[in-house]
């Protein structure tokens, strides 16, 4: 059995590649506000291990509707005759150059496929559509109208009152913000057109659902490694008899922090990658939380935490390390490591509130001297790191294939708060964070970085 | 030993730049060599076989195994030569005086069952601690900063390719370079012996300024002994050995030894049993739970690794795609406009008599504005036909011919400039021209929206229009209202 297909068709330049762009996953595809951009139909199968659960179809808009139909009209006989009448139009201009752009569009639907007509509700109706829409009632095929939004306007009352006259299902669907959920429900409305496409699409949607988690897991793991490979960071430099010391401590500063930069470009790369965004482009003065060094005072007062809550935060920390001594006692040391654990937590929590990074000297095998920096001691750098990562991945999951522009601050609906983390979420990532600065693995971290980003979706 | 090398180096490859940035394509065409239901089962082993796929399909050098098979025979070797020099120096004989067994046997035998004890205690005290404590005393560690250090320089040379040994397995891996060294120990002293004493005539005796008698050595001797007493008689010493070849080095000891060196040479068995046993037998075990744990340990990072866990659900999920598999076709190179089309400040002064073309009901949104500048203008309309919309193609082809028996100086066309220009547009503004002529001046009045993108619609306007290399065409531009 063919798998459904779908045809999205409407007048030039009214968002038909940005919704094929946005369902396909695609950034490929050319989006332009100047008309004509589409200039052949492309299909953009969704196929699960090979094989393919639906298509749809990017075409390029209506130029001569109105002739079209007049064509059509001219040749009709009764209303029946109307979807050969119409195979006849494909096979008089198909080679011609007069009619190309509707011949490109109206062949898939003359082999079956389902219309998705796209309009733009930002701007107002005009008759201009009713020949456009008059043709593809003609085809016979399962048909739905889309209402996309292009601009500041809405006229979407009055393109529901049209559109409903010609198309049983009318939707609204913003291809640059709508979330997962809208095209999946978009998904849940095309199977609603013919019974027979429903079992395939339904099929899809599940498919999409579980590679959306599959990916959050894999975000979780992502951000586990970076935090990891970042907390745990430490540099050493040798100590050359004829060169300053000044110099060497600053070079290996530069060093630490230009490892480090790295370290989380690779994190951001990988969430950009899984979420087919390769090659991202930022808009740097207005990323600059994203972007400003991490140890900025800027950064660290809007990822970290506050000296109180990193003291609250690390006496819990501190006074659950203490209870499993108590406990591993058999409770004979009457709490005692529980409160000892609480007010050493607390007190590193307020010393360690900020960096932390001081250069040690040492040597090495040889006994020749050399300086070491690193790991980062302050408990707040892995809220820092955590909370730009956490940022930076709501800003590229949830980013749609159909925007092109630089990615910006404004595309962020709710950038992660620290402040949002319960109690006990901030002592858990402690202790993590702890492990992970030790070179321990931290097993916890997977997991609870998997709650945050679940709750981002939500 | 192959297999833990090649495990770090899986690890490795694993962590490589190369394989992170392989695409998903590319990863699920080395997967599909795997056999069916590997991942699921034995996602260890399916991980390991799909980097041995890579390496061969990408021909990657293993440098890291075979640097890390070197470190080993070295370490090995360098064991070996030490137990060898080691013995050496305790069995020196040079015939004058006997040698003290005791010596022997605490520097070849008891020594090293102490220093094999921080492994043990090791299994219960978690390594890292334990190896910060004995750090001194073990090769291990020394052989890790060693080789941890020329890799740093290499890496100096080799940007990019440095993989950082994880923290648990370096501290692994120092324990068990640490057993290695030992075992080799324990293999070139018995081997030393055994060249010894099938070379040279060696005569062992007991000395000590303990006051300890003969008896009281034969117990502690029979104790050393008896993990070995059952199996092998003659190597534990008789009453009547030790009895004979107890000695003091004031006493001329050829004379208290003359008629008993055949027995003095009777110690060797004991000797060599006592090697066996608290040098060789203990390393053995340790080297072998170092290197299950070892073995463990890279196989715990290896698929707990982030690039495992991702490449394993990479390979476990399905192969979604959603893309199109062929390229867009672009579209042909849009023509520069020569000049921008005159403002309506250039329209002729002569202009007063107006055809309106009305595109699509547009001028409902403008009314006004547009009447307002109808008497500023000083125009009379002197002929109104829609365009566009309901208007049918017979209908909207007599239009021009119908303008031509008007009596007009300006043909003034007013279009919504939120629509996109269309090919319908094109050919009826050139089918315009060829029945009115091109001299008549025509006016294009672009109608926006308040909340629309103004500036970027008339862009868009100007320029299909100025490709029609109209010279009496105006443009105007008014921003209308919804009615």
């Amino acid at each position: 059995m063919k798998p459904p297909r779908f045809a999205v068709v409407g007048h030039p330049n009214k968002g038909k590649s940005s919704i094929v762009a946005t369902l396909a996953r695609d950034n490929s595809i050319q989006v332009s506000p100047i008309p004509g951009t589409t200039v052949t139909t492309r299909c953009f199968p969704m196929q699960v291990d090979g094989e393919t659960l639906y298509e749809l179809y990017d075409t390029p808009g209506f130029q001569q509707a109105r002739y079209v139909l007049d064509w059509l009209q001219q040749h009709a006989g009764s209303a029946a005759e109307r979807p050969g009448i119409l195979r006849q139009f494909l096979e008089k201009y198909r080679d011609s150059q007069s009619f190309r752009d509707e011949c490109a569009l109206l062949t898939p639907i003359v082999a079956g496929a389902g219309i998705l007509y796209v309009v733009d509700g930002s701007r107002p109706y005009g008759t201009e559509y009713e020949a456009e829409m008059e043709i593809l009632r003609w085809s016979g095929q399962p048909s739905m109208a889309l209402i996309n939004s292009t601009g500041a306007g809405d006229y979407s009352s009055q393109w529901k009152d049209a559109l409903s006259q010609y198309f049983r299902i009318v939707r609204s669907f913003n291809a640059h913000e709508a979330p997962l959920q809208q095209h999946l429900d978009l998904l849940r409305a095309f199977a609603e057109l013919e019974e027979s496409w429903r079992q395939p699409l339904q099929l899809a949607i599940s498919y999409l659902q579980q590679q959306r988690q599959q990916r959050l897991q894999q975000s979780a793991a992502a951000i586990t490694g970076q935090l990891a490979a970042m907390l745990s960071l430490r540099l050493e430099q040798v100590i050359d008899e004829d060169t300053d010391e000044t110099f060497v401590k600053e070079a290996l500063q530069l060093r630490f922090r230009n490892r480090l930069h790295q370290l989380e470009q690779e994190g951001r790369q990988f969430i950009e990658n899984l979420y087919e965004h390769p090659g991202l482009s930022r808009h740097e003065s207005e990323l600059s939380l994203l972007n400003d060094d991490l140890f900025s005072e800027q950064v660290w007062l809007r990822f970290g935490l506050t000296r109180g809550q990193l003291a609250t935060a690390s006496a819990g920390a501190g006074s659950i390390a203490g209870a499993g001594l108590d406990a591993a006692l058999g409770g004979a040391s009457m709490l005692l490591w529980t409160g000892v654990g609480a007010v050493a937590g607390a007190v590193s929590g307020l010393l360690l509130h900020r960096h932390g990074l001081e250069i040690t000297p040492q040597r090495d095998p040889r006994g020749e001297p050399l300086f070491r920096l690193g790991p980062v001691s302050a408990d707040n750098f892995g809220f820092v790191i955590l909370g730009r990562a956490l940022t930076h991945h709501q800003f590229v999951s949830h980013r749609n294939h159909a925007i092109r522009d630089p990615l910006t601050i404004s595309q962020i609906s709710q950038p992660f708060q620290v402040g949002a983390l319960s109690q006990s979420q901030r002592r858990q990532l402690i202790r993590n964070f702890r492990q992970l600065r030790g070179g321990k693995s931290a097993k916890k971290i997977p997991g609870l970085l998997l709650d945050l980003l679940q709750a981002q979706e939500a | 030993m192959s297999d833990r090398s090649c495990l770090l180096q899986d690890l490795a490859d694993l962590e490589s730049e190369a394989v992170a940035t392989t695409s998903e394509t590319s990863c699920r065409a080395t997967a599909s060599k795997l056999p069916a239901q590997l991942i699921r089962r034995q996602p260890l082993r399916a991980l390991r076989l799909w980097l041995r796929h890579y390496r061969t399909a990408t021909s990657r050098p293993r440098a890291l195994c075979a640097g890390l098979r070197l470190g080993h025979l070295l370490v090995f070797l360098i064991g070996l030569i030490s137990g060898w020099s080691t013995a050496a120096v305790v069995l020196f004989y040079d015939g004058s005086a006997p040698i003290n067994i005791l010596h022997a046997i605490v520097i070849l035998a008891l020594i090293p069952l102490l220093l094999s004890l921080p492994f043990y205690i090791g299994l219960l005290i978690p390594a890292r601690q334990l190896l910060d404590v004995f750090k001194v005393l073990t090769p291990g560690r020394w052989t890790l900063d060693l080789w941890q250090h020329l890799r740093s320089r290499r890496r100096s040379r080799t940007p990019g390719s440095y993989f950082v040994i994880p923290l648990p397995v370096g501290q692994h891996l120092a324990i068990w370079w640490t057993q290695l060294f030992s075992l080799g120990f324990a293999i070139g002293s018995l081997l030393e012996l055994f060249y010894q004493i099938s070379i040279f005539d060696l005569a062992f005796a007991w000395s000590t300024t303990l006051p300890i008698s003969a008896s009281q050595f034969w117990q502690i001797t029979n104790t050393l002994a008896w993990p070995w007493s059952w199996l092998l008689p003659h190597a534990v010493p008789s009453a009547v050995l030790i009895e004979a070849s107890q000695y003091f080095r004031l006493q001329n000891s050829t004379t208290q030894t003359a008629n008993s060196a055949v027995l003095m040479t009777q110690w060797w068995p004991f000797l060599l049993a006592s090697i066996a046993t608290y040098s060789l037998l203990p390393r053995l075990l340790s080297i072998l739970i170092a290197s299950w744990r070892l073995r463990r340990c890279l196989q715990q990072q290896l698929l707990h690794s982030n690039a495992a866990q991702h490449l394993l659900q990479l390979l476990g999920s399905d192969s979604i795609s959603t893309r199109s598999p062929a390229a867009e076709t672009m579209p042909l190179q849009r023509e520069a406009v020569d000049s921008p089309i005159p403002g309506v400040n250039q329209l002729p002064d002569s202009c007063h008599q107006a055809i309106l073309i009305n595109w699509s009901a547009a001028d409902k949104f403008a009314a006004k504005s547009l009447e307002q500048f109808r008497q500023q203008r000083n125009l009379a309309i002197v002929g109104e036909f829609a365009a566009g919309g309901q208007v049918t193609p017979t209908q909207e082809q007599q239009i021009p011919s119908k303008i031509l028996a008007l009596a007009g100086d300006l043909i003034w066309l007013r279009v919504k400039a939120w629509e996109p220009p269309l090919q319908e547009h094109r050919h009826f503004l050139l089918q315009l021209r060829e029945t009115v002529g091109r001299q008549m001046p025509l006016l294009v009045t672009l109608i926006g929206l308040p909340d629309s993108n103004s500036r970027q619609d008339r862009q868009i306007w100007e320029q299909v229009l100025g490709k029609l290399h109209d010279r009496s065409m105006y443009c105007q531009f008014v921003i209308g209202q919804i009615p």
